[in-house]
């Protein structure tokens, strides 16, 4: 499901003929670019920024007693910032698409991430409209990356999932745990009715 | 002429005292409740506890599964394998003087007990039994680990107690190179001033012998949670700690295992910590358990 999330739900996007979706802002009915394009959402931060600033939390004593801090490995100068906006093609037609700019530690990777998608709305009735809005993310994947351990004589140096090294998991099980997720809800499709009664 | 060892029992009064059974227990270091975390808990390893099973000694203590009244090695066995619960548990009674049989994987030999005799003699005077003489064998060859009570005489590991006697096991075990001696503290130590652990009153020490000093450890036995005292109690205790080792470094020796628990060892727990008190120092699991450096 959180890779393909359908929505039926009444809301307010096209809900009225005064959206932004009006006639003169068309672009390909002469509207200018920018005027046929809105901004439709800027943020700082995602669910992938939220597990990955869960990963700095904690840290552990190396066998000689230093102390280690996830932090040191976690820590990020930047937080994925994201936009996206929409250009009205036709009255009932706009393309979306958006970048997000990706973050990166130490020890972990956002990558980059691009929006493309689709939006369009018929009415089916004077008070009734109908929208259906397609959307997917290509690229955004939070990587985890490896350390290298030196367990001295009874271990060896081994590569390791950082925040697990000090753990009672064998060095190379602890690889099993390296984090690798996708965004949450690459794909999306949703169909909008708005009756007004 | 050979020399006869009686085996003697490390555990000390006892009272009754009564706590909720839980998975994690009060009395076990912090070290181990966060090891458990993990879900690894010496598999792949076996602990033979070398103890009492089939006497009339009773003793009655909780470790948190409730009031027992049971015998030494019911504690002991029970007691290691709550340290190290997926690690492979054998009792061998002291009514089996046969030599100690080894399973695959990671051996942990525990012994919660002394062979006493007269001081005087030889360790080679001594009629060991093919059961000691296994041990003391594993221990030199790093067949497995050994882990031994230090004793409750107040004294060094290899002194002579106020009856005149010797633990031999424990002389004959010095300079073993996978051989690990235990002495008790009253209590898991920590590095806050106000919680530096002290020694155990009744706990052997590690005493003057550098052989034995390199091979002693002290982990907490607290008998206000247990109502168990004893260096008996420390055993296992490291037993379930060398075992925890071995299911994470499956392919190390028991001898790298050894070293790994004593040279991780923590003097700073310790109030007014001395090698030839406490040797090596507090047994520690987590920083057995870590690497030595990371990047």
């Amino acid at each position: 499901m959180n890779r393909f999330c359908l929505i039926a739900i009444c809301s307010l996007m096209f809900a009225s003929p005064a959206s932004a979706m009006e006639r003169e802002t068309s672009w390909f009915e002469g509207a200018s670019f920018r005027q046929a394009t809105h901004l439709i959402e800027l943020r700082q931060g995602s669910y992938l920024s939220r597990n990955a600033a869960s990963l700095r939390n904690g840290g552990y004593q190396l066998a000689g007693g230093e102390e280690v801090s996830m932090r040191r490995w976690y820590d990020t100068q930047w937080v994925d910032v994201g936009a996206s906006w929409m250009t009205q093609l036709t009255d009932n037609v706009g393309v979306i698409y958006g970048l997000s700019t990706g973050e990166q530690a130490q020890k972990y990777t956002i990558a980059p991430s691009l929006k493309l998608g689709l939006v369009a709305q018929f009415q089916p009735a004077s008070n009734m409209v109908v929208s259906f809005r397609a959307a997917t993310i290509l690229g955004g994947a939070l990587n985890e990356k490896s350390c290298t351990a030196d367990y001295g004589d009874i271990g060896g140096v081994q590569r390791v999932n950082c925040r697990l090294a000090a753990s009672t998991l064998a060095p190379q099980e602890t690889l099993n745990y390296l984090v690798r997720q996708r965004p949450l809800y690459r794909n999306q499709v949703s169909v909008t009715f708005n009756w007004k009664f | 002429m050979k020399a006869f060892a009686i085996a003697g029992l490390f555990s000390l009064a006892v009272m009754p005292f009564a706590t909720h059974a839980q998975t994690a227990q009060s009395w076990m270091h912090s070290d181990v409740k966060s090891a458990w975390s993990q879900g690894y808990k010496g598999q792949g390893t076996t602990i033979t506890v070398i103890d009492d099973y089939t006497s009339s000694k009773l003793l009655t203590g909780n470790l948190g599964t409730g009031t027992k009244t049971q015998r030494h090695g019911d504690f002991t066995l029970l007691q290691a394998s709550m340290v190290a619960p997926s690690a492979n548990m054998r009792a061998m009674d002291f009514g089996n003087a046969g030599a100690v049989g080894l399973n695959n994987g990671l051996n942990v030999l525990n012994a919660s007990y002394g062979m006493y005799a007269a001081n005087g003699y030889a360790n080679n005077q001594i009629g060991w039994s093919a059961r000691e003489a296994s041990m003391i064998s594993y221990a030199r060859t790093g067949g497995a680990v050994v882990v031994k009570a230090a004793g409750n005489d107040s004294i060094a590991v290899t002194g002579v107690n106020a009856a005149g006697n010797a633990d031999y096991l424990n002389r004959a075990l010095v300079g073993a190179q996978s051989a690990i001696f235990v002495g008790a503290l009253s209590r898991n130590g920590s590095n806050f001033i106000l919680s530096k652990a002290s020694m155990a009153s009744y706990s052997n020490v590690a005493g003057s012998d550098k052989a034995v000093q390199n091979n002693f450890v002290v982990v907490g036995v607290d008998s206000s949670q247990t109502r168990l005292q004893g260096t008996s109690f420390a055993a296992p205790i490291v037993s379930g700690y060398v075992a925890v080792l071995g299911s994470k470094f499956t392919q190390a020796s028991a001898t790298q295992i050894t070293n790994q628990l004593l040279t991780t060892a923590r003097t700073d727990t310790i109030a007014n910590y001395n090698a030839a008190t406490h040797g090596r120092g507090e047994a520690s699991l987590s920083r057995a358990l870590a690497p030595v450096s990371i990047r």
